[in-house]
């Protein structure tokens, strides 16, 4: 058995699932996207290409509150608001599937895990790459970990389930029965390719050469490709007090491992003190370091870090160079 | 699910002065029961946090043996470290762990033992020499050489005297003054006043990371294999527990992976020695 959703369908079927969790889904922010909970569906767009920061900001959010203190008492906010994304694309679904292998690891980080096991994925399937994106490069076209995903067959959306959550969230009138397989399979449309292949291994020979040093001059060392990608993690820990000094927050924010004091210890030794370093440090977690530990690349292809980057640096363009294409 | 950021309260029972900048805190859980079950092994590591200012990796350096309470030898270097040096008895911290892997001990036993400390990494070692001198007649040869700045920089010299009449223990200062009688240089030229048999031996070094480079070359050229010298490597550590990625390098997270490593697996570990 199958089902489908006429795109009319849509706003309703949000108005019902608003009154038990709270809808993130994509809007229009003047000429771009975002990702914004939802106080009127209405505004919901889903066939848009890209947002500007991806759906960690919902899960791992910054600042985000660890624990707050006041003299010896300490709490833990709690927050067991359901969260349903809705019209989440492929590449930013394996996006969190990739963090997940991170915070489910060893130990396990407890913010992130509450929010997400309280969170549903309604995926979208992309129909309009931009002219920064490379998915297909790197296999995150194909979505995986969705509880229901919608392709857009016309006037309906063709509607597949990937769990229990997503079978008990389709179980209502807006969406129809069908007997045969109306999905029309997605074509390839990502403009931008990239060759990741054994890219790895040949990282590994890479570690002394001379385009780290070029590309730091011309890093401005912002961070911006860390803050809006995807997968990037990395946090920093500050305690925030008030004037009492007794009462206040532990909070957590993003960081960049290509600013400049990421690696920096007391006493003031920095671990990573040349940009070219810290450059390098990004493409070798990414594309070795994660690869190594989890076997699969720590990017996705959603392009942000390209669109971003205020002097142009184009990850394609950099991997291509490496490997001398 | 435990959260796993969650500190412990913990009681400070004593605070003693080794240096001018470097204090031992004594401390023990609230809860009994915590404490009770705090096993660590040496060369692991706590969190350890006063709220309002964050936290810090700092390495357990009492040995296991000691059940109800537990030390930490800290330099004052920062906001953490600095509102810890204006604690005193009684205070409360919170603390986390233990973290990390440890040194090898089992794996050692009936090998000649080298210990080779720089400063603060004094710190980490202790844990470990106490637990060895507990358990001494499991061992070779033990051998500790210790080096600081100046002799007011020397931590633990009580224990330093204790330890030389159960073991060889040479010590030495970068820069001596008047009254420092003692050798003088940094702590690898030590490695000249001793006879080290490299064959069935390990070597364990400790220190800031200019020392544990040098040190390593000069403990190879002894003749030891790179699988027997052991170390521990510093970084910036903001979870202590494979989540904010700063202490990344190469496929490795210091705080789970390490903070010891071998020097086979440094080698193979880019930036690890810088
Ligand atoms: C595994 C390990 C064991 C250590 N053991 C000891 C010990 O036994 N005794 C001791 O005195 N010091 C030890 N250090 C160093 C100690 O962690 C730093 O001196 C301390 O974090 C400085 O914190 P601060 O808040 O006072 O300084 P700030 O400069 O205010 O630092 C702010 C924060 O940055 C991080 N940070 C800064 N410097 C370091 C650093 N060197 N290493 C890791 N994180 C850092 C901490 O999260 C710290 O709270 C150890 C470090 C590591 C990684
Ligand atoms: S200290 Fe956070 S990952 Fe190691």
């Amino acid at each position: 058995m199958f089902r489908k959703i006429k795109k009319e369908n849509i706003v309703k079927i949000v108005e019902k699932l608003m009154k038990d969790y709270d809808v993130v889904a994509p809007v229009r922010n003047e000429k771009r996207f975002v990702f914004e909970k939802i106080k009127n569906p209405e505004k919901i767009v889903l066939d848009y290409d890209s947002t500007i920061l991806p759906p960690k900001k919902f899960l791992l959010p910054s600042p985000e509150i660890m624990i707050r203190f006041d003299n010896d008492k300490i709490t833990i906010p709690e927050n067991n608001k359901k969260t349903i994304f809705f019209g989440i694309h492929p590449c930013d679904m394996n996006a969190i599937n990739l963090l997940d292998k991170v915070e489910y690891d060893e130990y396990k980080d407890d913010y992130y895990i509450k929010k997400r096991e309280n969170s549903v994925f309604v995926c979208v399937d992309c129909t309009k790459a931009n002219e920064y994106c490379f998915c297909e490069s790197m296999g995150s076209d194909k979505p995986e970990g969705y509880d229901v995903l919608l392709t857009d067959i016309g006037d309906y959306y063709f509607v597949e389930t990937g769990s229990r959550k997503g079978e008990e969230l389709v179980e209502n009138g807006f969406f129809e029965n069908v007997d045969k397989n109306e999905k029309i399979e997605r074509k390839k449309n990502c403009k931008r390719k990239m060759n990741i292949e054994n890219f790895d291994k040949i990282l590994k020979q890479k570690f002394d050469d001379k385009i780290w040093e070029q590309l730091g001059d011309k890093c401005l060392g912002c961070g911006s490709c860390s803050f809006v990608c995807p997968t990037c993690y990395c946090y920093s820990v500050k305690d925030i007090v008030d004037l009492s000094l007794k009462k206040g927050e532990r909070r957590r924010v993003w960081d960049s491992c290509l600013l400049v004091d990421f690696a920096k210890v007391a006493g003031g030794h920095n671990f990573r003190e040349k940009r070219s370093a810290r450059v390098k440090q990004r493409m070798y977690h990414k594309e070795l370091y994660f690869f190594e530990k989890y076997n699969y690349s720590a990017c996705v292809g959603c392009g942000r870090c390209i669109r971003e980057c205020p002097v142009g640096i184009d990850v394609t363009d950099v991997i291509s160079k490496i490997r001398g294409d | 699910m435990e959260n796993s950021y969650i500190p412990n309260s913990a009681v400070i029972n004593e605070v003693r002065n080794l240096t001018y900048d470097t204090k031992l805190f004594k401390l023990q859980f609230k809860d009994k029961n915590i404490q009770k079950n705090f096993d660590y092994k040496p060369g692991q590591f706590v969190e350890i946090g006063v709220f309002g200012y964050g936290e810090a990796p700092i390495s357990i350096t009492s040995s296991p043996s000691t059940k109800d309470y537990f030390e930490l030898c800290i330099k004052n270097m920062g906001n953490v470290t600095n509102k810890l040096h204006q604690m005193k008895k009684n205070d409360m911290v919170y603390v986390r762990g233990p973290y990390g892997n440890s040194f090898p001990f089992d794996e050692v036993k009936n090998k000649d033992i080298l210990f080779v400390a720089g400063g603060i990494g004094l710190a980490p070692l202790r844990s470990l020499i106490n637990e060895m001198l507990a358990h001494r007649n499991e061992f070779g040869k033990i051998q500790a050489l210790y080096g600081a700045r100046t002799p007011e920089d020397m931590i633990f010299t009580d224990e330093l005297e204790e330890w030389s009449k159960r073991i060889k223990v040479l010590t030495t200062v970068d820069k001596g003054d008047f009254r420092w009688k003692g050798n003088v240089g940094v702590v690898g030229t030590l490695l000249t006043n001793i006879k080290a048999e490299t064959e069935n031996a390990v070597a364990f070094v400790c220190g800031p990371p200019i020392m544990i480079k040098f040190v390593i070359q000069d403990i190879v050229k002894l003749g030891f294999r790179d699988e027997n010298i052991i170390t521990t490597l510093e970084r910036k550590m903001q979870c202590g527990i494979g989540k904010c990625g700063h202490c990344n390098i190469g496929g490795k997270y210091v705080c789970t992976d390490g903070p010891v490593f071998t020097y086979k697996q440094i080698k193979e570990l880019p930036e690890a020695l810088q």
